[in-house]
């Protein structure tokens, strides 16, 4: 087979199949089938194939959309920035949310449950009259010139308190938030 | 394949890689005629060869990571990719069809004696008929080697198998299409 396709054949091996072949009518026919075969093939694989110019273009088109659906979905720097901004801020609102809450000072009274005190000398509210707690921070000294008698180690400090105004924009009464006040 | 043209094609698809549409355009016009070829003999039909040769580049178009240079040529890893595409028709029950005798003409008539011309076109369309004929794995064997003049080791790069089985199928492929091309012959001298 190799000797019809011409391959790399020794000279002693070509020589002695040549030797061969003169004896051998055989042999000889399957070499001259081969040769044949041989030649046909040669023939098609020079045959010049139809170039179908269609496939080229169809194939270069899809190249192009594809070209274009990668930039498209490709992220520009603008968006990674965003998104980094973003990841940001929901870091730190996550941090925000879940540090731990600063310790207040010791309110001397429940803040929540302790009750107004009526500021000495003003008029209680009406049950119906309507009113709003502002939070101040009221010296103690106001407080003990107002007639209330103020557990402050040093009166010249100051309180944090809850103050009933009421619609006329007068005090009426007195939730203390860091200090005990008897009633 | 020769060094250069390896060279070539590895410069080409780092191109391509990138996005040049004109190195894919090289890379396509360098491989199509074998792609092609390779789809043609073995389905005997042109215009599902073509169809063949388009997903094959398609293919790669959306796999441009898949080929590594360092495991072989490009040329028999799309051979690989033709072959696998066209497999995978023969699965889906998809019939090739035989070759249309009255319709052999690649050939360039011009040059011939109008007669000889059509001696040597019925001999080629006899030996394409004789190909198609062949079983499958042998026919891969003779396309390769002797119509793309593929090296044993390429043709077992396309085919997936040892270089022994592409030279023993190969052998195989020949004493059959030997015969038969010769019973065609003579069956045509006949007439």
């Amino acid at each position: 087979m190799e000797l019809a396709r011409g391959g790399d054949l020794e000279s002693a091996e070509r020589q002695s199949l040549l030797l061969h072949l003169d004896r051998c009518a055989e042999c000889a026919r399957l070499l001259d089938e081969q040769r044949t075969l041989q030649t046909g093939l040669d023939s098609l694989a020079a045959e010049a194939l139809p170039v179908d110019v269609t496939i080229e273009s169809r194939v270069l088109a899809e190249f192009d959309r594809s070209a274009a659906l990668r930039k498209r979905t490709r992220p520009s720097a603008r968006r990674w920035v965003f998104a980094a901004a973003l990841a940001a801020s929901i870091f730190l609102g996550a941090v925000w949310i879940l540090r731990p809450s600063p310790v207040h000072p010791v309110a001397a009274a429940s803040s929540s449950e302790s009750p107004f005190l009526t500021i000495p000398y003003t008029i209680p509210l009406a049950p119906e009259e309507r009113a709003e707690v502002v939070r101040m921070r009221i010296p103690v000294t106001v407080l003990l010139a107002a007639g209330f008698h103020v557990e402050a180690a040093d009166p010249s400090t100051s309180i944090d308190a809850d103050v009933l105004v009421s619609q006329d924009g007068r005090a009426r009464a007195i939730r203390p938030l860091t200090v005990s006040i008897p009633d | 394949m020769q060094e250069p043209e390896r060279r070539s094609d590895r410069i080409l698809l780092e191109q391509f890689r990138a996005g040049d549409r004109e190195a894919f355009g090289a890379l396509y016009r360098a491989h199509y005629p074998a792609v092609y070829r390779f789809a043609f003999y073995m389905t005997a039909d042109p215009i599902r060869a073509g169809e063949v040769t388009q997903d094959v580049f398609v293919w790669l178009i959306h796999h441009p990571g898949d080929f590594d240079a360092e495991r072989g040529d490009l040329g028999a890893f799309l051979g690989g990719v033709a072959r696998k595409f066209l497999l995978r028709d023969q699965r889906a029950g998809r019939r090739w069809l035989p070759f249309d005798e009255s319709e052999p003409a690649f050939h360039d008539r011009e040059s011939d004696d109008f007669a000889c011309a059509i001696e040597r076109e019925q001999e080629a369309a006899q030996l394409r008929e004789a190909i198609a004929a062949l079983p499958g794995p042998y026919r891969e064997a003779v396309v390769l080697c002797d119509l793309e003049s593929r090296s044993y080791e390429e043709a077992a790069g396309v085919l997936g198998c040892p270089t022994g089985t592409v030279r023993s199928r190969l052998h195989r492929a020949r004493e059959l299409l030997a015969r038969k091309f010769q019973r065609k012959r003579e069956g045509q001298k006949c007439l």
